[in-house]
């Protein structure tokens, strides 16, 4: 629960509006090429499949 | 038979610098065949307790040492060269990135460029794209190799079937599928938007001017040239369906009955009722296709453990479509990751 004048919990959800955001936006990114030698694969990396 | 490499299993593993655990490139050469992963749910433990340790771009390097070896054992077992045209088929972040689009003639034009004629394999897995890019990449293959075979584990839907119809053979896995391919207006089959047109125009002619204002909203909403335009994409695809299973799959005219009762099935919307209707390697068989199955290949395990390492590299990674060979070709295109924000921006 926010407490009033709470201001380092709003601004906590502020940056994570902000983080949403940024992922949001993320699908129009534009494509770039990558070699097979640069590929970042990490497990975190989950997308909504739902295997993990 | 080779020596059984010793590969570290996920629990004995200790803990130790990430640079120690980096397999080289051959690292797999010695892999026993059974212990390739031949479902996803193995791709993932085959990953996540033998390298789980490793950093994202190791682990890359890694996924790629696999691929490498799995593409070489199927080149083996087939003796002819296999060429990977691969795409994010599920869940992908906008389905325009992953079809089949006129970038891909730069991804083509380097897989086969190291590729030998006369016969070629080509893994593709898409759920489909633009028609003039389809034309332009079977010519580009078709000027090079005289014998071409599609092997299709999963998803070769709409121009991604029309590929598979300039082949001469196609590979089917059980979960492999080809789909409808009449086109599409922005997500709505053309077929479609033809025939409510005429439904409206009948019902027009019947009803007067109320009928009219009633369907004017509807019929405001595409212009004359739209509907040309669509109708021609209609026979574009018909037309290059026809060229194709005449001259590399069926060797035959095309006025052939098979040729011409095959197109009219793929084509027919309000058959399908859907253009995301699987169209499985049976029924493609009855309509003549030069369809195998892929189990009674025996590089059918390796195909499935490839097809999975694919869907696990797109759904691990921001890729989102992939060209692979194993004469020195693998890139794809990613989704560029965001970029962290300025100073100034922050303020």
């Amino acid at each position: 629960m926010i407490e009033e004048g709470d201001t380092n919990t709003l601004k906590q959800l502020e940056h994570i509006s902000q983080e949403v955001e940024k992922l949001t936006e993320s699908s129009d990114a534009p494509l770039v090429a990558v070699d097979a030698l640069d590929v970042a694969i990490s497990f975190r990396n989950t997308s909504a499949i739902g295997w993990h | 038979m080779p020596k059984r490499l010793n590969l570290p299993k996920g629990p004995q593993i200790q803990k130790q610098p990430s640079t120690a655990l980096i397999p080289a490139e051959d690292y797999f050469l010695n892999l026993p065949p059974e212990e390739f992963p031949a479902t996803y749910q193995a791709t993932l433990s085959f990953f996540e307790e033998k390298f789980g340790n490793l950093d994202a771009k190791d682990l890359g390097k890694v996924a790629l040492s696999l691929r490498q070896e799995t593409i070489k054992r199927i080149e083996a077992a087939t003796k002819r060269s296999l060429i990977c045209y691969t795409s994010k088929i599920y869940n992908p972040p906008q389905p325009q990135h992953t079809s089949i689009n006129h970038f891909d003639l730069v991804g083509f034009s380097d897989l086969i460029s190291t590729i030998s004629p006369p016969n070629v394999d080509i893994l593709i897995v898409s759920n489909g794209g633009e028609v003039e890019a389809t034309d332009r990449i079977v010519t580009l293959l078709r000027e090079r190799f005289n014998h071409i075979r599609y092997i299709v584990p999963s998803n070769a839907f709409s121009a991604a079937t029309l590929l598979c119809f300039s082949g001469d053979e196609i590979l089917m896995g059980s979960q492999g599928t080809l789909g409808p391919i009449d086109p599409q207006m922005n997500g709505t089959p053309i077929q479609a938007i033809l025939e409510a047109f005429k439904k409206a125009k009948t019902e027009i002619e019947l009803g007067g001017m109320n009928t009219l204002l009633a369907y004017w909203p509807l019929l405001s909403k595409y212009s004359l040239p739209v509907l040309e335009v669509g109708k021609q994409y209609k026979n574009l695809s018909e037309s290059l369906a026809k060229k194709w299973l005449s001259s590399h799959m069926l060797h035959c005219e095309e006025s052939d009955q098979r040729v011409i009762d095959c197109v009219e099935f793929f084509s027919a919307y309000e058959t399908h009722m859907s253009h995301g209707r699987s169209i499985a390697r049976e029924e493609a068989k009855s309509k003549k296709l030069e369809v195998r199955k892929l189990e009674q290949y025996d590089i059918h395990d390796l195909v499935l453990s490839l097809f999975f390492q694919y869907v696990f590299m797109f759904d691990k990674s921001q890729l989102v479509k992939f060209f692979e060979n194993a004469h020195g070709i693998h890139w794809g295109w990613g989704v560029a990751p965001p970029t962290a924000p300025t100073e100034a921006g922050k303020k």
